[in-house]
């Protein structure tokens, strides 16, 4: 049971919080031994605790087939355990705490992701379904082309008659 | 005399055109030496341009107070046309591999594109790089879509695409 308290140097620490996902146990059948999953997840988050990170959830996901066969450490495997681990730590330190885990034998795929809520985003579909001419993309794929012709060209003057040619 | 209204004032010559009968319909009101407003010729004859120009003002708020325009959005605006994922505003999630299954061709297991899903720019690049973190996490099946999911209801039918596709 581990309990300790924060010093003040905390303050300075990046405080985003990572998703530890697919920690996944080696080939142990569905009817696994508890012990041993849970010996493998406290080893993990003992090895973030050493690094001077705080976990805040553990979530196991479930014993089941893995979607596609996984090759870790020399082994094959078809099944295994999914468990998240959402941890906080100093940026510095998460390298070394990535490096641990593919070190380690019982985890088939570690990976680790920066727990960020998704940007807000407002959908522009009815812009892209307009028209090719009233597309702002296309707009300006239009006015960049008017650019590359050559200045010369470009400054040319335009005679404008109503005729349609040059009376002169 | 000072001629509010700004009409100009004609005198009939004794022996002009316009003297014939057909011409003086408001006699009154062409010979006076006032100018004639469009109130001239009404049932009480011609008003007096202060009478025209005084009102009540709490009279007239009364009157317009259910004709004054309401503020409000306009009503007539188009309903923009929105992608499935924002339309009801639906959470991408690299567990979440069911979803994210849906937008996977059965045959190929490769991802369907912006032509198909009829998913906003934006919307098809969160989808592409989720299912690609996925994949990596090792919760998605690569070469192919699960089988659990094939009855799973579609959200776009893969033969009617805006553009002819591959797969």
């Amino acid at each position: 049971m581990y309990c300790f308290i924060l010093p003040n140097k905390l303050a300075n620490w990046n405080t985003a919080s990572f998703l530890v996902s697919g920690t996944l146990v080696e080939a142990s059948p569905i009817e696994f031994e508890k012990n041993s999953t849970v010996a493998v997840v406290k080893r993990i988050a003992e090895s973030i605790l050493d690094e001077g990170g705080f976990v805040s959830k553990i979530e196991s996901l479930g014993a089941r087939e893995l979607p596609y066969r996984m090759r870790a450490h020399g082994q094959l495997h078809s099944k295994g355990s999914y468990f998240l681990l959402d941890f906080v730590a100093p940026p510095i330190k998460i390298a070394d705490i990535t490096d641990n885990f593919k070190r380690d034998v019982d985890l088939i795929r570690p990976v680790v992701f920066n727990k960020e809520d998704p940007l807000p985003i407002t959908c522009t579909l009815h812009q892209e379904i307009k028209p090719p001419a009233y597309r702002s993309e296309v707009q300006k794929m239009i006015q960049e082309a008017k650019q590359r012709v050559p200045i010369s060209k470009r400054k040319r003057f335009k005679l404008v008659t109503s005729v349609g040619y040059n009376p002169f | 005399m000072a001629l509010t209204c700004g009409r100009r004032i004609f005198v009939l010559a004794k022996n002009s055109l316009l003297s014939h009968p057909a011409y003086l319909r408001l006699p009154g009101a062409v010979y006076s030496g006032r100018a004639s407003c469009s109130t001239g010729g009404g049932q009480d004859g011609p008003h007096t341009p202060e009478d025209v120009m005084s009102f009540d003002a709490e009279k007239l708020e009364e009157l317009l107070k259910d004709d004054i325009p309401v503020d409000m959005s306009n009503p007539y605006q188009k309903e923009k046309v929105q992608c499935l994922l924002c339309k009801y505003d639906v959470k991408l999630d690299y567990k979440n591999v069911r979803l994210l299954s849906q937008f996977v061709s059965p045959y190929t297991g490769k991802m369907y594109g912006r032509n198909i899903t009829r998913l906003c720019r934006k919307r098809q690049e969160e989808l592409k790089s989720t299912i690609a973190k996925s994949k990596k996490a090792g919760y998605m099946a690569v070469m192919l879509k699960s089988v659990e999911f094939l009855k799973d209801p579609k959200l776009f039918d893969p033969n009617n695409p805006i553009r002819p596709h591959n797969f």
